[in-house]
């Protein structure tokens, strides 16, 4: 069972409970030390792609933002339908596209910046630059040895840029279509199931 | 050697003005993301056949809003909730075991309330270790990752998924309401401009209506 331990500020030498200490200012405690099952689940959060997090987000947008649109009361009833409709559209084509375009920009990415030099050595020269394609030149190959989170955030740097890049063709050529189909079919399918019950108490 | 091609001096520039501030280039690109999506989306509204034209002029106005809306609030809402969460952990209020010993060990727990105290900084900076602790280094940064992660998408649910979609509804029905009654106004002056304007001499006044009425017979009471 996940715990949340809350510390006080101890002197280990002496084991007196440090009173002085600012976090202990006015007798309130600031302070807090996580437990194992806690600290766990924090790392792992840390630790998802960002095609994960894309999905995430994505699912908390479809069920939160149409249902925002459907209880709109500044607008008509239609215009409330088509908007709800229009943004669940909108959320589950940019989601369709969004988490394979950032997968593939991170894969892209991921083979183009090799920083181990023993593997680079076994390569031949254009092999060589394919895999150090993102790698900067303007720092010595050795520095990202053992600094793995500064090669990280370049590679977030690169990774946003080309994303982006990436999205001034999609967004026109996949999202806009996708978006427009899904409405369509969202209001037919509304506008069908409202028709049904009318159709079904006729003569 | 020959001259670093136009990529390489690209890759160079990102390295040099990013890697160390990569939430300004997550701003900037996001920003750029949002416009660009919003454009998109409202010019695939404007030659959808099956969206009629007074819904067109909710949705069009929502769309352009939706990005500035989003940048906004990102920049007030997401980023502070991030920051929020990666002082909690760089200032020593929160803290995993390991960390808090870490604290502890080198008599830094009196400074962890204090203002401007930051583990990473006192930790370099005072070269507690001859050799930065890079066991040290690596479980403060994934404690310090997670909760930066968590707090931004908390930041994120907020702002993109219930700040934006009022805010921009309120903006999107304003802009409807003003674009019909500017439609009506406009078609009521097209009509009248059709109506035939009666020339002065053609009205009676109200006492030459009574003589014209007193020598009208009267039929009695009896209408078919």
């Amino acid at each position: 069972m996940p715990w949340v331990g809350i510390t006080m500020s101890i002197n280990l030498d002496t084991g007196k409970i440090n009173k002085s200490a600012p976090s202990f200012k006015g007798g309130v405690q600031k302070t807090l030390t996580v437990g194992k099952g806690l600290q766990t689940a924090v790392e792992k959060a840390g630790g998802l792609s960002t095609p994960a997090n894309r999905l995430f987000l994505g699912a908390t947008a479809l069920s939160i933002q149409p249902e925002i649109d459907l209880h709109n009361k500044d607008v008509d009833k239609d215009t409330q339908k088509v908007s709800a409709a229009r943004t669940a559209a909108k959320i589950i084509a940019g989601t369709l596209t969004g988490v394979p375009i950032r997968a593939l920009c991170i894969k892209a990415i991921d083979l183009g910046t090799c920083t181990d030099e023993k593997e680079l050595s076994k390569l031949s020269e254009s092999a060589r630059k394919w895999k150090t394609m993102f790698v900067p030149t303007n720092v010595p190959i050795e520095r990202f040895k053992n600094a793995e989170r500064l090669l990280k955030k370049h590679k977030q740097a690169i990774g946003s840029i080309v994303a982006l890049l990436v999205m001034l063709f999609t967004n026109f050529a996949l999202d806009v279509p996708i978006t427009k189909f899904l409405t369509n079919f969202f209001v037919d399918k509304v506008n069908k199931k409202e028709q049904q019950p009318e159709m079904k108490g006729g003569n | 050697m020959s001259a670093p091609s136009f990529m390489q001096k690209t890759v160079n520039y990102i390295y040099k003005h990013f890697a160390g501030n990569i939430g300004k280039m997550l701003l900037w690109t996001g920003a750029l993301g949002w416009i660009l999506s919003s454009l998109a989306q409202a010019t695939g509204v404007m030659f959808n056949k099956k969206i009629p034209n007074d819904q067109k002029k909710f949705l069009i106005p929502q769309e352009l809003a939706d990005a500035a809306v989003n940048i906004l609030s990102f920049i007030i809402v997401t980023k502070s909730v991030t920051k929020i969460g990666e002082n909690l952990v760089s200032s020593g209020k929160l803290a995993t075991p390991k960390i808090r010993e870490f604290l502890t060990k080198y008599k830094l727990d009196p400074k962890v309330c204090t203002k401007g105290f930051n583990i990473a900084k006192e930790a370099q900076l005072n070269e507690l270790d001859p050799k930065f602790d890079k066991e040290f280094q690596k479980a403060y940064y994934k404690f310090f990752d997670g909760v930066s992660f968590i707090a931004s998408t908390v930041g994120s649910v907020i702002s993109c998924n219930i700040i934006t979609p009022i805010l921009r509804n309120k903006f999107a029905a304003y802009r409807q309401k003003q674009d019909i009654a500017k439609d009506k106004i406009q078609k009521d002056d097209n009509m009248s401009a059709y109506e035939p304007i009666l020339p002065a001499q053609n009205t009676i006044g109200k006492d030459n209506y009574r003589t014209v009425i007193a020598k009208v017979p009267s039929n009695g009471s009896m209408r078919v």
